[in-house]
């Protein structure tokens, strides 16, 4: 008979967490979005490594980076191969520096600027694709055996990198599958999947990070540029860490 | 002496403030019990460095013309090798941060041209720059050391930099002379920063015709979600000698747009005035105490092409250049100047001094008005970085072509090339002292 009211509170909290679910309101486009982007590095201060391997016409070239991000800034720092050794990349939002160690300043450059193969500077900086797309959602569909949303998503301004792209979003992790890219004329001119083995700890609780980007040539097939992300941990940055003034080089 | 010795105290003072800052950062974190990895393992990970060795070979080109009559002002090597080997070594510790750029060098130059051929060898061993920094707050850092202090978006010349006339841009591959600086750098924010900047000494770098002046700057930095932009106030004797800043703006993807200007109570240069000495003119220093002030502006846009290069154009007025008037002053006092050196007259010590003061001025640029267009493109297949610049006088129609290219061989040597073509007459700004020069070599990195 003790089984009857334990069994009564079990069943009541089952139905009332239901029920509390149930009256969550639905997660907004840009509400889903703005997770996946939380996972793809727009946080409040987090470092990693990045090992960058592309191949291009069969041949293979490595990059390694540490890179401190907080929200939209980045400073990026070339640690291998010796010869880019010490060249950094500063990104304040849509601002972008290069900087040569020892004796050139810091050369203002644009966002289409190459990183290494495939990759653009924009790809190693975190995605704010909440604010700077409009989402709609297409449909939802299976990708590699999850269910996930497909967002159409069209840039609503001129700094973004990319004017269109597709982007497939888990419905369960809400974390970034696959995105599609393409150009103003409507080329699809390159495809990136995602991996997320890494985990991060944040005020927010336990939270799932990139640890692989791939990113497929469409025009030159056979070319593809993979980031490996390691290493990574959430850290207090100030906002002296993305000051040109104190850029040490 | 007693330079030495006022440096070397300011030094000691130095050090003594920043020795006394860490023992009190790590007393007070050892006090809070700071779950942080030993001293030894923080100086491994804030511990790097790296190592160049450069060598070269040049070979320079002077301009038969009356600026440089056969190369007996500015008595330029006809070859040059050299041996450069720069290690840079970088420590970030807790609240501190050091640097240091030992250099040690041998330079080997040879001249061919009459009187007689000559050749003569040197070395040298000196530091290239240092810095010792600390973070007073996370918001405040103030340092102190030997720099190369940078900035402005521009390639021909940052017009908004009171401190450093060269860019670097010309040749990437040689490095210029550091002055020293104490610097205060308060970040508020993401989007506010302002410097407090004392040059106090002017280290290695070369005044030439001048003594050096401390100078004061009051630096307030701007950056936007998708612009950025900065504003100097520079002082000297206690009052303002000059008013610069910069602005820059990502338009798109591809293209950014960018401008710099200053404001000069007195420009640095000298300028022809007409006198009754036997050459006509001499050459004067604008006076300082004129309160006219002299402006020059710079615009750019630069665009990055899908398929990788970006083209920059850039468009300077330079407003303390020479005018046409000015211009044909000076340059009749050249050629007058170096007609009575041809014929070694009794004039001979004044026409030196009036060639030597002509062959560098003390202006960025001879003239006012200048174009330039250039095209970059780094990491070509994995192996070349290439820069074609081409600038042109628009005064005196006067041009010159740059190409910067460096090649990787693997990941330890990089082979380069540079080379700067000038052409223009005899009463030109680039044609009048250089017709070309090129240098070779490579880099051995570490």
């Amino acid at each position: 008979m003790k089984l009857l009211p334990s069994l009564s509170i079990a069943i009541l909290i089952i139905f009332g967490a239901g029920l509390s679910r149930a009256a969550e309101p639905p997660l907004s486009p840009q509400q889903i979005i703005a997770q996946a982007d939380r996972a793809r590095g727009n946080l409040e201060g987090i470092v990693w490594t990045a090992d960058i391997e592309t191949t291009e016409e069969g041949k293979t070239q490595q990059r390694t980076l540490t890179i401190k991000n907080r929200g939209l800034n980045t400073l990026a720092e070339f640690t291998a191969p010796a010869k880019v050794k010490g060249d950094m990349l500063v990104m304040l939002d849509r601002n972008m520096w290069f900087v040569k160690p020892g004796l050139r300043k810091p050369v203002p450059i644009s966002p289409r600027q190459k990183l290494m193969g495939g990759a653009a500077n924009g790809d190693i900086a975190s995605t704010n694709y909440a604010a700077d797309y409009d989402a709609v959602l297409l449909r939802e569909e299976e990708l590699d055996g999850q269910p996930c949303y497909l967002f159409d998503l069209t840039a609503n301004n001129k700094k973004t990198t990319y004017d269109r792209i597709l982007y497939w979003i888990s419905k369960d992790r809400l974390i970034g599958m696959k995105a599609e890219f393409f150009t103003v004329t409507g080329k699809r001119f390159k495809t990136a999947r995602f991996r997320y083995d890494n985990r991060i700890q944040t005020n927010s609780g336990d939270l799932p990070f990139i640890s692989r980007m791939t990113i497929f040539d469409e025009v030159i097939k056979g070319n593809v540029t993979t980031l490996n992300y390691r290493n990574a941990q959430p850290q207090v940055l100030s906002e002296a860490v993305f000051n040109l003034n104190l850029v040490i080089r | 002496m007693q330079a030495i010795r006022k440096k070397a105290s300011r030094i000691e003072r130095w050090a003594c403030f920043c020795l006394v800052q860490l023992a009190f950062v790590w007393q007070v974190q050892a006090q809070a019990g700071l779950p942080e990895p030993g001293l030894t393992e923080r100086i491994r990970q804030g511990w790097s460095y790296q190592l160049r060795v450069v060598g070269f070979g040049m070979h320079t080109e002077a301009a038969q013309g009356p600026r440089n009559p056969d190369n007996r002002i500015m008595a330029l090597p006809q070859h040059t090798a050299a041996l450069q080997v720069r290690p840079d070594f970088r420590l970030e510790v807790d609240r501190l941060a050091l640097a240091l750029q030992p250099r040690a060098e041998w330079y080997w130059e040879s001249w061919e041209q009459e009187p007689e051929a000559s050749e003569a060898q040197r070395s040298e061993a000196f530091i290239h720059q240092w810095l010792v920094r600390l973070r007073c707050t996370d918001r405040l850092y103030a340092s102190y050391g030997r720099e190369i202090l940078q900035w402005g978006p521009a390639s021909l010349t940052s017009l908004s930099n009171p401190f450093f006339e060269d860019n670097g841009k010309r040749n990437p591959k040689l490095e210029l002379p550091a002055m020293d600086f104490a610097r205060l750098v308060w970040v508020p924010s993401l989007t506010w920063s302002v410097s407090l900047i004392a040059n106090t000494d002017q280290g290695r770098q070369d005044i030439p015709n001048a003594a050096f002046e401390e100078r004061y700057a009051l630096k307030t930095d701007y950056t936007g979600s998708a612009d950025y932009g900065s504003l100097i106030f520079t002082y000297r004797d206690a009052a303002l000698d000059q008013l610069s800043g910069f602005y820059g703006r990502t338009l798109s993807d591809a293209v950014l747009a960018y401008a710099e200007g200053v404001v000069q109570r007195a420009p640095p240069g000298r300028y022809p005035q007409g006198t009754n000495d036997p050459l006509g003119y001499v050459m004067t220093a604008k006076d300082s105490s004129d309160d006219t002030w002299i402006g020059s502006v710079l615009g750019g846009v630069a665009y990055t092409l899908e398929s990788g290069p970006t083209l920059t154009l850039e468009y300077l007025y330079y407003g303390p250049g020479y005018d046409d008037a000015e211009a044909q002053d000076f340059f009749d006092l050249v050629a007058r100047a170096a007609a009575q050196l041809r014929t070694g007259t009794a004039l001979t010590p004044l026409v030196y001094q009036a060639l030597g003061t002509t062959a560098d001025p003390g202006l960025r640029f001879l003239r006012r008005n200048y174009l330039m267009l250039q095209g970059a493109q780094n990491d070509i297949a994995d192996l070349l970085d290439l820069t074609v610049r081409w600038t042109r006088n628009l005064d005196d129609g006067s041009q010159r072509a740059t190409l910067i290219a460096e090649w990787a061989i693997g990941d330890h040597l990089q082979l380069f090339a540079i080379g700067n073509w000038d052409h223009g007459g005899a009463r030109s700004e680039f044609g009048s002292i250089i017709e070309r020069q090129i240098m070779l070599g490579l880099t051995i990195i570490y």
